[in-house]
């Protein structure tokens, strides 16, 4: 059956309250709406629900950027724009921002959401890999409760979450990069911009007198979800950042990814791929922690 | 600064007008948003149609049910083939534009509705019952050749399409045998969508005269008139055609295809307007692309590098249905024989139906396709041979005063200076000398340039009338869909009249009752044809205008000038008078004639068809050129970044500098996608990637340091001595970027689009054998 716009239930809560209610009862018929970067593409391909919950009368209360303990605290209608105009995600988590900057184009930057990105559970979804490396809580409402989800946990395949349906994540709380340590995400597309990921990877290193004392790094577009790489963390966490060690870590890196073909790439190139990018990313950081003189 | 604009277009003479830097004639409601395309069009009562398609790349169809749709509050008709008789389209009249036994493709058209509204036809759609018998289907053309394939056309007996486009000029075999080096290799290309800001839509709708009147963004106004009267089974002066503003086309809007004939029919089955205009999503699943090739070429040179001989074999695949896309061939034919100077080519095709989509022409119509495979292989040759690209190159070039094998007459030819000026401009100091990781390429090219004689005529029309305050209008055949072909229309007519600039008018695009005929804008013809005729036209109202004013001035009309709209005598300044009051005095003036200036010319290019053999001149210039690119890979991920372009073009002189950077921007910019981005990929006959979040174009960011370069002299075929040069820039894009990769990292793709996952594989291929 086609689906006609004119058809197409809209909910405009003016409340959280309001809108868990509608969640309560409506469940999995409603689609929630903050940017509409990724449900307009659904409705134009006829893939969507036929009832909208739209979360823009909310605004006041979700679209907040704040600090929590070290790190901050993202509301749901915060958007790229606002995240990236913060000058607490800057000090915090400039991880998150460098990979911010290089989601879409202005106008999709000036709509989408990052709850949004992390809500619509995309493998290629770019500000996964940061939270992942991070560290990050996802906070889900209902009317019967709240709880929080670490990031690692959240996802269970592409498009999938532990969200129930009556759930609305109202926040993220994400941790703040340790003093020293450095980020760093590098993503390969088929062009300079609006283009989504082939493969894209984070990474979060941590020195000790020139010795690795903490390695993450997350892997985008390379599994059902965004995923650590154990094998690579392993690697280099006790080392010094050689290249020796930073193409050992990142050949374990590609071991550790479970890439399939699609259009956008094979199965193979996509693990070369990933071993390219983390290396590129670890030899950035040891350039950067030399220059810093940290180490 | 990425993307500026360095080059300088020379203007070479004093002329008024003429080279000078003006406005593009239609910004100002472009701008404001006045103008009016398709998608801005409505009528009172309109109807919209949907089109039911094939879900199988190849079946039967069993039967079809539209009880169900047809009660749908809002549907207006459902019709099939059992309903309307339509005649079969296409050059080899074999598309039905509504399928009644078999389907050959996903886009087969089954049904279509009218509705008062999209949704509710596309509603309609689902309750239409079509049972199918899926049939075995084919989608390599090189299967669909072999015994025992599926039949996409079972009258036929086989997949091989009745056309040869073959040519053979001298014995190719001995000569290659000849030869002291002959290099070999394959080339493939891909589905390529044309992708206009205005996807491709109708609105036809029946007058009180018995007339179908149709409004759609076609680049051939006169051919669809004939084309769509044929398939409707009307008289061809009960059918007008409306262009409104057109929002790029790029050759995909040549011919007629079935949904047009499908909105006409609905439009006289319910006497109410009816639209169809292609989502995005529609768009790029059912608009033809870019015709994909295989070719298979060998040339042959001497040890100091003279090309000897060429050999070209050629594989179309065809899709269900013979469109525009199978004649590519015919445009690669030319510059298989006439790109540098070859004595022996043998230029052979096959044209094979499949299960695919079928293709359309899209700029440039094949040679971008065939140059990127030939001038790879040259590059090849010139690798083999120790040469440098540029001297190889020059060593073959072509020149001026020469026939080429298939009689393609060269008039005016700057090819070795655009080759100096591409080398130049990028910095060119030998092989591997662009710096660690980046290379530099070079590609030229050969085109018509002063149109192409495809069709019977290759013609336009064009009428000039002056009003009572010396405004004038003229009146063009030719198609503004953003060529800039109005502005061009607009300098050569205030120049040739003596007029400013603003007094005339444009009227292009419209109505073809009221335009002289015109074979389309396309193969780069319009500044050329259809500025020849503005020209003529113009000439004839000054003509009479000076005759009219002789009698005023008491003075012959040969002493007489017309000059910033000033007449006057040039043996004496003093008897002279502004143009437009002697307009006036020539139309009102008590005891005069009552002469209004009104003109036309019909002007036919000096050119030919092709004989039997395939041999014609059938362009009265020829375009030449060459670009060369510096890129710099990524040899751990493969990806291409394109850093600069040097665009050089012999086009005659060029009269609309703004005109010929946009269309070296936009060219090259194409190019690059094709040469690197985009690709429609296609799958069982069905493309995959049918939407912008997964087919790539490059974006503004994406844009190199471009420089556009205008090399050549005046032709004199040429209205004040252009050629053609519209889509010149996209042809030796990819050819360039594949030689700057080769030169860069030492590594040769033979297929297009060099995606980062080819270039790598190509890599680690090397480095594996190392």
């Amino acid at each position: 059956m086609a689906l006609r716009y004119s058809n197409i239930k809209v909910y405009r809560p003016e409340s959280l309250e309001e809108a868990l209610t509608i969640l309560s009862t409506r469940k999995e018929k409603v689609r929630i709406v903050a940017g509409s970067t990724d449900v307009t593409v659904m409705m134009r391909s006829g893939t969507i629900e036929e009832e909208l919950l739209d979360l823009s009368g909310l605004r006041r209360s979700l679209a907040y950027i704040g600090a929590s303990g070290d790190g901050v605290e993202i509301g749901a209608l915060a958007t790229y724009m606002m995240l990236l105009s913060n000058v607490l995600v800057h000090e915090r988590v400039p991880l998150l921002a460098e990979a911010m900057r290089t989601i879409g184009s202005p106008q999709i930057r000036n709509m989408g959401t990052l709850v949004g990105n992390v809500a619509n559970a995309s493998p290629a979804g770019d500000t996964i890999p940061p939270l992942y490396v991070l560290g990050a809580d996802i906070v889900l409402e209902g009317i019967s409760g709240t709880r929080n989800i670490s990031v690692d946990e959240f996802f269970l395949g592409v498009g999938k979450t532990v969200r129930r349906p009556d759930e609305l994540i109202t926040r993220i709380i994400v941790g703040g990069q340790p003093p020293g340590s450095r980020g760093f995400f590098e993503k390969l597309g088929l062009r300079r911009a609006m283009a989504i990921s082939v493969v894209s990877v984070a990474g979060l290193i941590s020195l000790d007198h020139g010795v690795v004392a903490d390695a993450r790094i997350a892997l985008g577009a390379v599994a059902p979800t965004v995923i650590r790489a154990p094998g690579a963390e392993g690697r280099l966490k006790g080392e010094e950042l050689t290249d020796d060690v930073m193409w050992d870590a990142a050949e374990a890196a590609a071991r550790d990814a479970k890439p399939v073909t699609d259009v956008r790439g094979t199965a193979g190139y996509r693990r070369m791929v990933v071993a390219s990018l983390v290396y590129r990313g670890l030899s950035r950081v040891a350039y950067e922690l030399e220059v810093a003189g940290i180490d | 600064m990425s993307g500026q604009v360095t080059g300088v277009v020379e203007v070479k003479e004093e002329l008024k007008h003429i080279s000078k830097e003006v406005p593009k004639y239609d910004s100002p409601e472009k701008v404001v948003g006045e103008a009016r395309y398709l998608a801005d069009v409505d009528m009172p009562g309109m109807l919209h149609a949907k089109i039911l398609r094939s879900p199988y790349p190849h079946a039967r169809i069993l039967s079809i049910d539209t009880s169900k749709a047809e009660r749908i509050p809002g549907v207006v008709a459902v019709i099939t083939a059992r309903d309307v008789k339509l005649n079969p389209i296409g050059f080899m009249k074999d598309n039905p534009p509504l399928k009644s036994n078999k389907v050959r493709s996903v886009r087969d058209e089954v049904a279509a509705v009218a509705a008062v509204d999209p949704e509710i036809a596309m509603e309609a759609l689902d309750d239409i019952e079509v049972e199918y018998d899926p049939l075995p289907a084919v989608f390599d053309p090189l299967k669909a050749l072999k015994p025992g394939a599926p039949l996409i056309h079972d009258e036929f007996g086989t997949n091989s399409v009745n056309l040869d486009f073959g040519f053979e000029a001298g014995d190719v075999e001995a000569a290659l045998k000849a030869a002291d080096v002959v290099v070999e290799g394959t080339y493939r290309t891909q589905y390529v969508a044309a992708n206009p800001g205005d996807t491709m839509g109708a609105l036809a709708w029946m007058d009180a005269h018995g007339v179908m009147n149709v409004m759609t963004n076609t680049q051939a106004p006169f051919l669809y008139q004939r084309w769509l009267a044929e398939a409707l089974g009307l008289p061809g002066y009960r059918v007008r055609v409306v262009q409104p503003y057109i929002g790029g086309a790029f050759g995909r809007s040549l011919d007629v295809l079935p949904f047009d004939v499908i909105v006409a029919a609905l439009a006289m089955k319910t006497r109410r307007p009816v639209k169809l205009q292609f989502t995005r999503a529609e768009e790029l699943q059912n608009a033809p692309p870019k015709q994909p090739i295989i070719a298979m070429v060998k040339h042959g040179a001497t040890k100091d590098g003279k090309l000897v001989a060429r050999s070209v074999d050629l594989v179309i695949d065809s899709g269900p249905y013979v469109s525009w896309g199978v004649f590519d061939a015919r445009v690669m034919q030319y510059t298989a024989t006439g790109l540098y100077q070859v004595p022996f080519v043998n230029f052979k095709t096959k044209v094979v139906y499949t299960n695919n989509p079928y293709c359309g022409a899209q700029r440039s119509a094949g040679n971008s396709q065939i140059t990127f495979a030939l001038e790879s292989n040259l590059e090849e040759l010139a690798e083999e041979l120790g040469m440098d690209p540029v001297e190889f190159r020059l060593k073959n070039a072509n020149k001026p005063g020469t026939v080429t094998s298939q009689g393609a007459k060269i008039t005016t030819c700057a090819m070795e200076e655009a080759l100096r000026e591409a080398a130049e401009r990028i910095g060119w100091r030998g092989r591997r000398s662009a710096g660690p990781d980046r290379g530099i390429g070079f590609a030229c090219y050969f085109h018509v340039g002063g149109g192409a004689r495809i069709y019977r005529s290759d013609g336009c029309g064009a009428a000039v009338k002056i009003d009572d305050f010396g405004g004038v209008t003229v009146i063009v055949g030719g198609t503004e869909y953003g060529n800039g072909l109005d502005t061009s229309v607009q300098l050569i007519v205030a120049e040739e009249l003596g007029i400013p600039l603003d007094r005339v008018k444009v009227y292009i695009n419209g109505d073809t009752n009221i335009r002289l005929w015109d074979v389309g804008t396309h193969a780069s013809r319009g500044t050329f044809v259809c500025g020849n005729a503005a020209l003529h036209a113009a000439r004839e109202a000054r003509r009479q205008l000076l005759q009219g004013a002789a009698e005023f001035l008491d003075e012959s009309s040969d002493d007489l000038d017309l000059k910033d709209g000033m007449i006057y005598s040039k043996k004496n300044y003093e008897k002279r008078m502004a143009y437009d009051k002697m307009i006036r005095r020539m139309h009102f003036f008590k005891g005069a004639k009552g002469t209004v200036v009104s003109t036309s010319y019909f002007y036919e290019p000096p050119s030919e068809e092709q004989d039997k053999h395939g041999y014609g001149n059938i362009s009265a210039a020829y375009g030449f050129g060459c670009q060369s690119a510096l890129v710099e890979v990524d040899r751990e991920t493969g990806k291409v970044k394109v850093l600069k372009v040097v665009s050089a073009h012999d086009a005659g002189r060029v009269i609309n500098p703004n005109g010929f950077k946009g269309q070296v921007h936009g060219g090259v910019m194409m190019g690059i996608g094709l040469a690197l981005i985009e690709e429609l990929k296609v799958s069982g006959g069905r493309v995959l990637n049918g939407v912008f979040e997964e087919y790539k174009m490059p974006r503004v960011v994406d844009v190199p340091e471009i420089i556009p370069v205008s090399v050549g002299e005046p032709d004199p075929a040429g209205p004040f001595g252009a050629k053609g040069m519209a889509e010149s820039p996209i042809i030796p894009m990819a050819p360039a970027i594949a030689n700057a990769i080769a030169d860069a990292v030492g590594v040769r793709l033979r297929e297009l689009p060099m995606s980062p996952e080819r270039v790598w594989r190509a890599l680690r291929a090397i480095s594996s054998t190392r």
